[in-house]
């Protein structure tokens, strides 16, 4: 009797995720019968470590858990410190918090763009969308200091401020993504094989996607209109109106597949230009740091008891922070992270049964996943099942370090 | 035996493997170029056949061994014959008289066949997708290009090849069987990038669905033999369509009365010319602007449209011969 | 149609009388130029009424769960639950935060993955982290853990139940699995 299914993995290491996950799918014929999603390769126990540290040192340690949305984490901390606590950053710095978080939204989306088209097989759009994004990373480098890990919240405002020079080369920016913008949108949604690859593809019904609890684009390509930004809106944002881009406001109806998300996006990056710009417009002066005295600061959460939830819409959906300062120590007692793939990896399952294998890498990187999760025990065993333990392996890689150099002819 | 096969023999191989090896670095050069990369240097496909040469060769352990590593020889060696089928410019093909176009057809649909079969024997579940992948693909588009052939031997009343370079096609045809060759063009273009495993139809290969597919356990020397039979493959491929349909000599365009051996090389060149340039936008061109199609798409697309596009070229074509 | 916080809380009032043991509305003000303001529900319910709470949150609209939660306070765990109405209406989301306590001698709680399939995940990340089962809940292998995790180990707890520092030393655990072991030195 032949064998007519085919058990395939994908994950942790595999060309179409570059995330530590697995997915199993048992494989008949393209069809896939049976799907199992395994997570936690990368837990590194940060919700643990920060119930353990003061406030600044956890927000610096909540900017880790993500590598690509890392000012996100920040941002629902300080909101969610800020309303525990009672304070309130000063304008300025609520403008200037918000700006960044756009700018990190359009580098997002852009990646996730190339990122897209990497896994069916477009190549040439992921290298074009890539050169475009590095304005945008040359910008945040310029603003804050580097292109990721920006640390540039504070509890009650930021720690640098905008320069003159700054805004300028911020406008010249917008200048910039509003036509890159409308050339990706060309590309994306006219191009006949994008669509034929997308349409139909990873398609969630609105009433499944409330049921699954997804969060933000994919949420919105839904249908959903859910954004934190316009639901429950905070720092800039509560000035001005904005409004959850939705694909039926833009075609009229909403099927949820990978192509409504691409259109959800690309339209983002365009809402994101005219937040920044709203901001710049509409600049307060003034100071950007509620108690600039992180000494004083610290005394403050030591004295404080309260809690609050803090939501951030981040590129990939609500990031939600639940806080607790319990009166004794001056870092939360209880700190609870939710990011956006968190909610959006359920989508995975019940997408991925039924579709082909061609379609894994789509559905699995619709959702942008990002895993941004808690501490795995590392214990690495040599062949013969004996445990290395930390000093050891650090000896060798000295040790190998100093062999390549000899190689090499590098002198120290 | 003369001297003359022996030289063919031993030579075409050789000259073939540095053409196709060539082509391939011009290809990944180029077409990093159109997007804003550098690129390789054009030596980097015979680095790459010495590393792999260099390296060792794997044999899964649940892979059957001896299919595992005889598939890439046949492969291999079939490329190798098919070089020798090929006439460049007014060279004639070696192996002229003894084979014609059908045999050409057999030999490029034995190597994918190889690749298949070594993709089931390697036991890993991608691999036997990607083989599965491949003999869907091969049984959609063999059809359009059995019909081109078809059409040709229609027009020459032969199927040898040595016949049909030695007259250029459109000299031939009216204006109704030149519309129907124009098809038959169109339709061979939409198969080359699927013979060739290249995107949009590298199906069989998706690197970020299934790992290389067919590829994904093969090693050291057996990969390397893949290698030079794909790139040998290319550029055989190429040449064919350079044959086929644009079989223009220097001679024939500008009237130029050489003899002996400028003769000889000044063609060659130009053979060499053209298939550069049909290389880079049959294949370079269409790789770097397209997306992969899913399996099912390029079959439709095979058996619909390109079909039809055929089968409408043979009809005009067949209309003007009766 | 969206309603209040002050309204909501009426119906669950209604729904649940007694078992809701306190609560509390907060308002938030956001915004520099045109200040408004949001509301978010803030309550502590009895623990056999968790069930019924969810169903009465369901009624008033389909939530979103934001996360659950989960604290140790000695003899008992507080469970925080955070479902957001009303989402998808501009300044008009009202959060609904549940608390309960459960005491230790009985860390059962009903799932809700019947209502919701997606808090799967959250009952399962809090499952292999503080120890609580939830009755129903079907796939109850470990999320985020190792496989191998050791039974009975719960990250989050602050008692014996708990792990012992595993911040700074990652590898002192791996020379305490030597010395269960029996290893010598390596």
């Amino acid at each position: 009797m032949a064998k007519t299914t085919y058990y395939i993995p994908v994950g942790p290491i595999h060309p179409a995720l570059k995330e530590p996950i697995r997915v199993e799918a048992e494989v008949e014929g393209e069809k896939i019968v049976k799907v199992d999603v395994k997570r936690g390769f990368a837990h590194r126990g940060i919700e643990y470590m920060g119930m353990k540290r003061n406030a600044i040192q956890t927000l610096y340690l909540s900017e880790r858990i993500c590598g690509i949305c890392s000012i996100s984490h920040p941002y629902a901390f300080v909101i969610g410190s800020e309303k525990a606590l009672g304070i309130e950053a000063p304008p300025r710095a609520q403008y200037i918090r918000t700006i960044i978080a756009e700018l990190e939204r359009i580098h997002s989306h852009i990646l996730w763009l190339g990122v897209i088209a990497h896994e069916i097989g477009f190549d040439p759009l992921l290298f074009w969308t890539w050169k475009g994004r590095e304005k945008v990373l040359d910008i945040l480098e310029a603003i804050t200091g580097n292109r990721i890990n920006y640390a540039m919240y504070m509890i009650g405002g930021v720690r640098r401020d905008l320069k003159e020079s700054h805004i300028k080369a911020l406008r010249d920016m917008i200048t910039y993504y509003w036509e890159f913008t409308e050339h990706m949108k060309e590309v994306f949604l006219s191009d006949p094989v994008y669509k034929a690859r997308t349409r139909g593809v990873a398609q969630l019904s609105k009433e499944m996607a409330l049921k699954l609890n997804v969060v933000g684009p994919t949420a919105r390509a839904a249908g959903i209109r859910m954004d934190v930004r316009q639901d429950i809106p905070y720092d800039a944002y509560a000035d001005m109106d904005v409004k959850a881009i939705v694909p039926q406001d833009i075609v009229g109806e909403a099927r949820g597949d990978a192509y409504d998300i691409t259109m959800v996006r690309l339209y983002e990056i365009e809402q994101s230009l005219d937040i920044i710009e709203f901001c710049l417009d509409n600049l307060p002066e003034g100071k950007i740091l509620a108690i600039p005295n992180y000494v004083a600061l610290l005394n403050k959460i030591k004295k404080t008891e309260g809690e609050a939830i803090g939501a951030h819409e981040a590129p990939r959906g609500e990031v939600i922070h639940y806080l607790k300062y319990d009166g004794t120590r001056d870092g939360p007692a209880v700190w609870k992270v939710i990011a956006p793939s968190y909610n959006n990896i359920n989508s995975w399952a019940p997408l991925l049964l039924g579709a082909e294998v061609a379609d894994i890498p789509v559905v699995v990187a619709y959702i942008d996943p990002c895993m941004c999760c808690n501490d795995r025990v590392a214990v690495v065993e040599d062949s013969s099942g004996r445990l290395l333990d930390y000093s050891y392996l650090h000896k060798k890689a000295v040790e190998k370090t100093r062999k390549l150099e000899k190689e090499l002819g590098v002198r120290r | 035996m003369t001297p003359e096969t022996i030289f063919y023999a031993i030579g075409m191989p050789i000259i073939g493997v540095l053409l196709g090896l060539v082509y391939k670095g011009i290809d990944r050069r180029v077409s990093a170029r159109m997007t804003s990369r550098i690129g390789p240097p054009i030596r980097q496909p015979f680095w790459d056949v010495g590393k792999l040469l260099l390296k060792e060769t794997v044999v899964p352990e649940n892979a059957v061994r001896w299919i595992f590593n005889a598939m890439p020889i046949l492969a291999f060696a079939s490329s190798m014959t098919l070089l020798l089928y090929i006439p460049f410019g007014i060279l004639r093909a070696p192996l002229e008289g003894y084979g014609d176009l059908v045999v050409i057809l057999y030999l490029l649909t034995l190597q994918a066949l190889a690749m298949a079969i070594g993709g089931f024997a390697s036991g890993s579940p991608f691999s036997s997708v990607g083989a599965q992948r491949e003999m869907v693909l091969m049984m959609s588009y063999e059809m359009p290009f059995a019909i081109v052939i078809t059409g040709f031997a229609l027009i020459y009343k032969s199927f040898s090849l040595s016949t049909i370079a030695s007259t250029p096609v459109w000299s031939i045809v009216g204006p109704l069987g030149g519309l129907g060759v124009l098809l038959l063009l169109i339709a061979f273009l939409w198969v080359t990038p699927a013979e060739l495993a290249k995107l949009p139809f590298d199906i069989a290969e998706a690197e970020t669905e299934i790992a290389e597919g067919m590829l994904a356990e093969y090693s050291g020397r057996n990969l390397a033999l893949f290698y030079l039979s794909d790139a040998v493959r290319g550029f055989a491929m190429i040449a064919l369509e350079v044959v086929l349909f644009f079989p223009f000599t220097l001679s024939y365009l500008f009237g130029l009365n050489l003899s002996g051996a400028a003769l000889y090389i000044a063609e060659g060149l130009w053979f060499l010319f053209k298939v550069l340039v049909l290389y880079i936008l049959a294949v370079t061109l269409v790789r770097t602007s397209f997306a992969r199609f899913r399996i099912e798409q390029a079959s439709r697309i095979f058996w619909v449209y390109v079909n039809i596009i055929a089968l409408l070229g043979v009809i005009l074509i067949w209309a003007e011969v009766m | 149609m969206t309603l209040t916080a002050e309204e909501i809380l009426e119906r669950l009032k209604e729904k649940l009388g007694d078992a809701i043991l306190n609560y509390e509305v907060k308002e938030y003000k956001m915004g520099v130029k045109r200040p408004r303001t949001y509301q978010e529900i803030w309550m502590e319910i009895n623990r056999d009424a968790f069930r019924k709470a969810v169903e009465a949150i369901f009624e008033i609209d389909y939530p979103h769960l934001h996360f659950i939660a989960g604290e140790d306070v000695g003899e008992a765990l507080t469970m925080i639950y955070s479902f957001g109405v009303f989402h998808s209406h501009p300044w008009g989301e009202v959060s609904i935060v549940m608390k309960l306590d459960l005491p230790k001698s009985n860390l059962v709680l009903p799932t809700i993955t019947d209502l919701m399939i997606g808090a799967e995940t959250n009952e399962r990340e809090i499952r292999e982290m503080l120890g609580v089962e939830f009755e129903g809940l079907k796939n109850k292998r470990h999320l985020f853990l190792p496989d191998d995790w050791s039974e009975g180990k719960y990250p989050w707890r602050r008692d014996e139940y708990g792990v012992e520092d595993m911040i700074k030393h990652t590898h002192k655990s791996v020379r305490e699995i030597r010395k269960q072991r029996g290893e010598q030195n390596g």
